[in-house]
């Protein structure tokens, strides 16, 4: 019987069990990258990436794996033996006598390197040890930095100090919200994480519907092994269930509600998190680009995220400037279930609002049965309470009328995206169904929930 | 997919009670294992409380659609965490008590399975055995870079736990998603029966016995007992038929 093997992607969805030659077909068609896992009987789970351990655990798959994957991301190996020059060696056995000598030679060589270097570290350890005694690290020392606008001088002193910082927050001896700011700003300036310190620490408690590791690591993971998906989703043929595509859903006015602690200026964990997603997008895009010709790569539906993602940057304020005009031109022309939620969230009024509406009935290529109709609907109606509150006037009783009749549409809780929506439901209560004036029922609301600006 | 399911737990030869707690039901196609942690008293109603708990959430649904399978599992789970960590600010004796949890739920052509702590979910399939839940341990914690070795106290052992109900007020679940075929038999067990018979040796007890089904989960429990039955031991197995 055959050996099997199983594919674990994303630390979360299977594929297989399937044999050697079975795999490498999943893996030609996308099914998963090289960063998923595989197991065989019995055996532990390895990353593809690990070609040592994979070589070590599952010999027979490191041959697929160095010869289809690897090959296939371009990514290089130099796990393979050296070459030995055939003539080199014959000459080599010839000079026996010589090769004595020069033994002599070296291990005198090696015992005054060996003194040197003795000598070097004692002295190096003398400096070191002034320098722990003269250096302690202050959260003050960074805001200096960002005061006078030199990231360079705050890269260079958190770089100089990381062991210490990280021994200070792993052993809780400044509170973590002293450190936290200014870790967080170094680690999503590069690549979204800090050498030594659970992604959890960054990222904390409040953000909790998002993932927990957003480093542009992961990122080109999830978006490598998720390339197959991209269009069941865009395409509203279903809801993947995937930390990519519930990012593709977050709503930035929810996100901009929320009120963000620990974060440097308008930074937060959904900013940082998206930027890395996008950075790592960019990369994917242009190593699928040199597989594949740039519409093949855009018919994957690679243009579009691209698109959604600029837009939902430019939407939560964080885009240096507005949505550039390639990504803008795409979203204009993109009736798919992401195109929708960017129209609902680009509309700045009623009518405009209603105008997206009506593409989602009617010219987009949203089926009757499609999954994402009904959370769509959804979407429209916590976008119709956005537009309800930044009026702050008195809602026509016509809207009033629609309001109610979408709000049995809505649930309180994201089920998708799990962002919770309870505190924009109770402004939907006192607006729509207690008759409240606008003013006063956003008052209402944000009594009950201080925390989110509901006005925003 | 027609799904079968049998488990049976056992108080193993070491313990004086079994704070495991077992539910499956084949009509749902659910089933839940837990393995109580902190004390004999704390133990037993933290599994029990989860495995309830969490029954009675699936029991209350709706008809779960495939999507809302992950988010029901999660708030199901978040729900009987603070049920656990509230229980045991009401009773002294049982403050700190918690509990491991692998919950399977079968819907439509798939198998979701929730995930908090070291009791396993393996998969069978061809006389080929696969783990398919990561122990919330520290030594894979710490060998995935997701724990820093700071963050771990001296003489702190690999296999204590990070994750489990009632460690603290935040809980991640761990919910995984297999595609379901004929010919698949799904282990759910606690570390009474992992800690003493090793995989192998579990593959090639299923491997002989995969005939007699119904008498698997008790080979299974014998097979950790002659080895010791350090633990209660919880077995639960749910096989997919065409």
């Amino acid at each position: 019987m055959a050996k099997l093997y199983l594919v674990r992607r994303n630390l979360e969805v299977f594929s297989g069990p399937m044999t050697l030659a079975e795999m490498k077909d999943a893996y030609k068609r996308m099914q998963f990258g090289l960063q998923d896992e595989v197991a065989g009987h019995c055996g532990p789970w390895v990353t593809f990436e690990q070609l040592d351990r994979i070589k070590k655990q599952y010999p027979e798959v490191a041959r697929i794996v160095h010869e289809d994957m690897i090959a296939g991301w371009n990514i290089s190996s130099d796990s393979e033996g050296k070459l030995i020059n055939e003539d080199t060696k014959r000459l080599a056995i010839k000079s026996m006598n010589g090769i004595r000598l020069a033994l002599v030679f070296l291990v005198i060589a090696v015992l005054a390197f060996v003194a040197a270097i003795y000598m070097a570290n004692t002295a190096k350890n003398a400096v070191k040890a002034k320098d722990q005694l003269e250096s302690a690290v202050r959260p003050q020392d960074l805001q200096n930095y960002l005061d006078r606008n030199d990231s360079a001088g705050f890269d260079r002193y958190v770089q100089k100090h990381a062991g210490e910082l990280t021994a200070q927050v792993n052993q809780r001896q400044a509170p973590d919200e002293a450190w936290l700011p200014y870790l967080r700003l170094y680690a999503f300036s590069h690549d979204g994480q800090f050498s030594g310190l659970d992604p959890k620490y960054l990222r904390g408690n409040a953000a909790a519907s998002t993932p927990v590791d957003c480093s542009l690591r992961m990122w080109r993971r999830r978006w490598r092994s998720s390339s197959a998906d991209w269009n069941d989703m865009l395409a509203g043929r279903r809801l993947v269930r995937a930390h990519w595509a519930r990012l593709i859903a977050w709503d930035p006015y929810w996100i901009k509600r929320r009120e963000h602690k620990g974060w440097i200026g308008e930074q937060n964990y959904y900013v940082a998190c998206l930027g890395m997603a996008e950075k790592a997008l960019t990369e994917v895009g242009n190593d699928l680009a040199k597989s594949m010709p740039i519409e093949e790569r855009d018919r994957l539906g690679y243009a579009r995220l691209k698109a959604r993602l600029a837009w939902l940057q430019a939407a939560m304020g964080t885009a240096t400037a507005a949505v550039p005009s390639e990504e803008a031109k795409v979203l204009a022309a993109d009736n798919s279930s992401v195109g929708l939620w960017t129209c609902f969230e680009a509309a700045r009024d009623f009518e405009a609002l209603s105008r997206c509406r009506r593409s989602m009935t009617g010219g987009s290529n949203l089926g009757a049965a499609s999954p994402l109709l009904a959370y769509s609907e959804e979407r429209y109606g916590w976008n119709m309470l956005r537009l309800a509150s930044a009026t702050r006037g008195n809602l026509p009783a016509d809207l009033v009328g629609q309001l109610l009749q979408q709000g049995e549409k809505m649930n309180p809780e994201d089920h998708f995206t799990r962002f919770d929506y309870r505190p924009e439901a109770r402004l939907f209560v006192s607006l729509a169904r207690a008759g409240l004036p606008t003013e006063k029922a956003i008052e209402k609301a944000q009594s009950e929930f201080p925390t989110v600006r509901l006005s925003h | 997919m027609q799904v079968r399911m049998i488990g049976a737990t056992d108080v193993g030869r070491r313990r004086k009670s079994n704070q495991d707690s077992l539910y499956y039901d084949e009509l749902s196609n659910f089933g839940i294992v837990a393995d109580g942690i902190g004390g004999r008293k704390g133990g037993e109603i933290a599994s029990s409380l989860a495995v309830n708990g969490l029954r009675k959430a699936f029991m209350n649904s709706d008809r779960i659609r495939h999507e809302e399978v992950g988010p029901f599992l999660v708030s199901a789970v978040d729900k009987m965490n603070s049920e656990i960590l509230e229980r045991g600010r009401k009773e002294q004796e049982i403050l700190g008590m918690g509990t491991t949890l692998n919950c399977l739920m079968f819907v439509g052509e798939k198998l979701h399975i929730a995930h908090v702590g070291d009791s396993r979910t393996y998969l069978y399939y061809k006389k080929h055995l696969f783990q398919l839940t990561l122990d919330h341990s520290v030594g894979n914690f710490l060998e995935r870079g997701w724990l820093p070795k700071s963050a771990v106290q001296p003489g702190a052992k690999e296999g204590a736990l990070v994750r489990a109900l009632g460690l603290g007020e935040r809980i991640d679940v761990d919910i995984y998603e297999i595609a379901l075929k004929p010919g698949q038999l799904f282990l759910t067990c606690s570390d009474g029966l992992t800690g003493m018979v090793e995989d192998r040796r579990i593959a090639q007890i299923i491997t002989e016995n995969l005939d007699q089904f119904e008498s698997l989960p008790k080979l299974l429990i014998d097979a950790a007992n002659a080895a010791g039955g350090r633990d209660n031991i919880t077995v639960l197995l749910s096989h997919v038929r065409g």
